[in-house]
């Protein structure tokens, strides 16, 4: 038995689709592929493909994973190039290694983001930057956020790792953000962007979120998947 | 690209974007400005529906082999996305070139169901289409259609600029190749709906005029052009192995109704039961040979990569080589676990056997057909199926652990009798008491009953039938319901009021247009969905329409009586289907053609098949 971690992307054709529609994809690539994979026993066999996490639909990524079973011994290289030419356009695979002396996907806590804003007032580039150091200063930041048709607050105050300032132009901005990610609490940019505006007293806009990778946030270190 | 820009943002605020994007795997893109010809192929439902029909799926592959031709899909926008497309003034676009509907060469539609009409009158309007074929001018695409639904067009006669009749796997490229000389000769739009009339099953509604009896049923329907056909004769495939079938089949990422390969085994049925249009306008039998099947369905699992694949066919049981064909494919699926399933299986021991072999079918449970409640009505139908059979098959599903079973019965079939409708619940309490004879208890037993109301539709046997009125069927539906207690039993019927609407359409003439115009005006679209089915705003359009529903749907018709559809030869004989009237009424049976005993149905004249 062979397991296979691969790193792939997910680009703006594809952003719409679910995380659903994406697994039953690369499964269906796989087997058009001719891959070895191994199948999960009973009625309905599966393949074993096990996915980092579950991207939201609308946000784009660079830095997705997945761990594959294979039955036979076969090529990283050669599995790549083979799925790659079998993809639909939107989905590409970057990566392919052995899992061993990596972490375990399900151990993953944190992700990188790239999230452009727009605002309707102009602001300078330092009130923006002052606004980012209050934001990873407070002790507190409360979001609320809906749980199965309820409204729940959450405080994301140390789930937050790090913002940085990518670029900036007149009324644009483009920023770097490291988030939580899993058992420890889902962050998503457009929580970071509802606490933002409240300290920024003005409506931010987002207009595009792109996932740039997945780590693993230890002690003030990361680790990536692969 | 205006359109593009202005979805990225409108496609997040969608329940289900994933119905607008396309470029799935397998859809076919080309470049819009080296094609001489450019065909929109709609369904007129949403995607996951649209997606799910094999029709479409022929013709998008056979078109886009053409080098010259670009053919893509469109479905009906789900009402979300319809409100942003009119709220942002965005014309309705095709999925793969996100093209307006309205640039396009032909926009052609398929007929599944007489209850998606006002959807394609939607689409037109979202297009920015005249509804109206003679509203429309040399600059507009032409509005096509086919399907079974087309085999009575009359309805649809002032939308439609013309119908292809039948199998349209070579009709539509003799109108693709009659289309390119008509371009180059820039005559008026009128001339190539002429040029087409030429065409064998082709049908142009607006080159015939309707005379009315005064009673307003049809006294006849005469060509008002020179050498404009009399009557429009169905197209059919000859033969089954040469036939265009396509193996790289689009991928949908979403989940669809049916999310799987399909592998259509022939084409036909022969055993003439005389309640379905399919076993008569379908006709003849036509097989695909086990070696053809077998090279398909590898080269689809190949490019596809589907997990599952599906034997189509009216009739799966009947294809006479259907143990070969599934040992060939479970052999040669085995390595990759592709699973093969089996709809419209016959349930018998031998089918049990292969389906407990074959495909996942514990979940959903059996599906049994008998149609009628007693022996005497399913002889009137002639649907060939005992009791004493039904019941063994019932018993064999048992012994071999399956415990969720389904019946389904039609109400207000011609001759009915309290008493069939009792036959119905003694049928089931009989299913129950096979169950405890097995299993020595009842519990864990599922009996799902579900009731359909019936629908006369144009040739067959019963289209001289009246439909049974809404109060009537409420009646029936009462008193199923009162007799169809219990805790094992779940019992679930049609919605009554659009059976009637079906009823109407599928043998109306062509004063409904009017209706259906009337019927989008008031917001009727999508109603085949419960949520979006409004019975008061098709009565409003009724009513100002001066149009009785009733005349259609409830009134006897006479044995002379000129149809709307008797302009359609699909090779079934009103004399066959008068003889099968007549022993119908008579509760006698006409055997399947397969016994060799020709009925005399009339295909022969115009076709041979393997059976028949």
């Amino acid at each position: 038995m062979l397991k296979l971690r691969m790193r792939f992307e997910k680009n703006d054709l594809l952003k719409y689709i679910s995380h659903l529609d994406m697994m039953r994809t690369f499964a269906r690539a796989m087997r058009r592929a001719n891959l070895p994979l191994s199948f999960s026993q009973g009625f309905t066999p599966r393949p074993k493909i096990v996915f980092a996490s579950a991207l939201p639909v609308g946000v784009t990524s660079s830095g997705e994973y997945m761990d594959v079973e294979f039955e036979e011994e076969i090529e990283p290289e050669d599995v790549a190039a083979r799925l790659n030419s079998v993809l639909p356009r939107g989905l590409f695979i970057k990566k392919v290694n052995h899992t061993q002396g990596h972490p375990a996907l399900s151990s993953l806590n944190g992700a990188l983001y790239l999230t452009d804003i727009i605002f309707n007032i102009d602001i300078s580039k330092q009130i923006l930057i002052n606004g980012i150091s209050d934001l990873l200063t407070e002790k507190c930041i409360i979001v609320e956020k809906s749980v199965r048709g309820k409204t729940k607050q959450f405080d994301i105050a140390s789930l937050v790792y790090d913002i940085r300032l990518l670029s900036f132009a007149k009324g644009f901005a483009q920023l770097n953000m490291e988030l939580s990610m899993g058992q420890e609490g889902n962050v998503t940019p457009q929580m970071v962007i509802m606490a933002f505006e409240k300290i920024l007293h003005q409506e931010v806009k987002i207009s595009k979120v792109h996932r740039e990778d997945m780590f693993i946030y230890k002690n003030g270190n990361k680790t990536f998947p692969l | 690209m205006e359109i593009n820009k202005a979805l990225g943002e409108l496609l997040l605020k969608v329940s289900k974007p994933t119905r607008y994007i396309g470029n799935e795997y397998n859809s076919v893109h080309k470049d819009k400005n080296s094609i001489e010809v450019h065909i929109a192929l709609a369904f007129p439902d949403i995607y996951e529906v649209g997606m799910s029909h094999l029709g479409i799926k022929i013709l998008y592959h056979l078109l886009n082999e053409k080098e010259d031709i670009y053919a893509e899909r469109v479905f009906a926008p789900w009402v979300d996305f319809e409100k942003l497309l009119r709220e942002h003034g965005i014309p309705l676009f095709s999925l793969e070139s996100r093209t307006a509907l309205r640039d396009f060469d032909f926009f052609g539609f398929t007929l599944q169901y007489e209850m998606s009409y006002t959807n394609i009158l939607n689409m037109l309007e979202l297009s920015g289409i005249p509804l109206l074929s003679k509203k429309r001018s040399d600059e507009h695409p032409f509005i096509i259609a086919g399907g079974p639904c087309a085999y009575n067009p009359e309805p649809l006669a002032e939308f439609i600029d013309f119908f292809v009749i039948g199998e349209a796997e070579d009709a539509i490229l003799e109108i693709i190749q009659y289309y390119k000389k008509f371009k180059l000769s820039k005559l008026p739009r009128q001339k190539f709906l002429e040029m087409v009339s030429q065409i064998k099953g082709v049908y142009v509604p607006s080159l015939y005029d309707v005379i009315y009896n005064e009673d307003g049923t049809i006294k006849e329907m005469i060509p008002n052009k020179v050498g404009v056909p009399l009557k429009i004769q169905k197209r059919i495939i000859k033969d089954m192995d040469e036939a265009y079938y396509p193996t790289k089949f689009i991928v949908p990422y979403m989940d669809i109704v049916h999310d799987r390969a399909v592998l259509e085994i022939f084409r036909g049925c022969s055993r003439g039961c005389r309640f379905c249009q399919a076993g008569m306008i379908y006709r003849p039998v036509r097989e695909k040979s086990v070696d053809r099947l077998q090279k398909l369905a590898e080269e689809i699992i190949d490019s596809t990569g589907y997990e599952e694949i599906s034997l189509s066919s009216l009739s799966t049981s009947d294809y006479s080589s259907l143990k070969q064909l599934l040992e060939k494919l479970t052999e040669g699926f085995e390595r990759s676990k592709v699973g093969i399933s089996l709809p419209s299986l016959r349930i018998d021991a031998f089918s049990l056997q292969l389906a407990q072999k074959v495909q996942e079918i514990k979940k959903s449970g059996l599906t049994f057909a008998p149609e009628a409640g007693t022996q005497r009505l399913r002889d009137v139908i002639n649907k060939c199926v005992s009791e004493h059979d039904l019941l063994n098959s019932v018993k064999d599903a048992f012994i071999c652990e399956w415990n969720s079973v389904k019946l389904y019965f039609m109400i207000g079939l011609p001759t009915e009798t309290v008493d069939d409708l009792e036959g119905i619940a003694r049928l089931a309490h009989s299913v129950i008491d096979v169950y405890r004879e097995v299993n020595g208890k009842t519990k864990g037993l599922k009996l799902n009953i579900s009731t359909s109301t019936f629908v006369p539709k144009p040739f067959t046997p019963f289209q001289w039938e009246k439909q049974a009125t809404l109060s009537q069927i409420d009646e029936k539906q009462k008193l199923l319901k009162s007799l169809l207690r219990g805790r094992n039993i779940h019992y679930n019927w049609h919605e009554a009021k659009l059976s009637f609407l079906e009823a109407v359409f599928s043998r109306g003439d062509r004063k409904l247009s009017k209706v259906l115009l009337s019927a989008h005006k008031n917001g009727c679209k999508f109603d085949g969905w419960d949520e979006m089915f409004s019975y008061e705003n098709w009565m409003k359009a009724f009513r100002s329409e001066g149009i009785n529903p009733e005349f259609y749907a409830n009134r006897q018709r006479g044995e002379n009586e000129h149809f709307p559809w008797d302009i359609i030869d699909p090779g079934i004989d009103k004399k066959f289907l008068l003889r099968e009237l007549e022993k119908a009424k008579k509760g006698e049976i006409s055997p399947d053609c397969r016994s060799g005993k020709c009925q005399g149905c009339g295909i022969k004249r115009i076709a041979d098949g393997d059976i028949c």
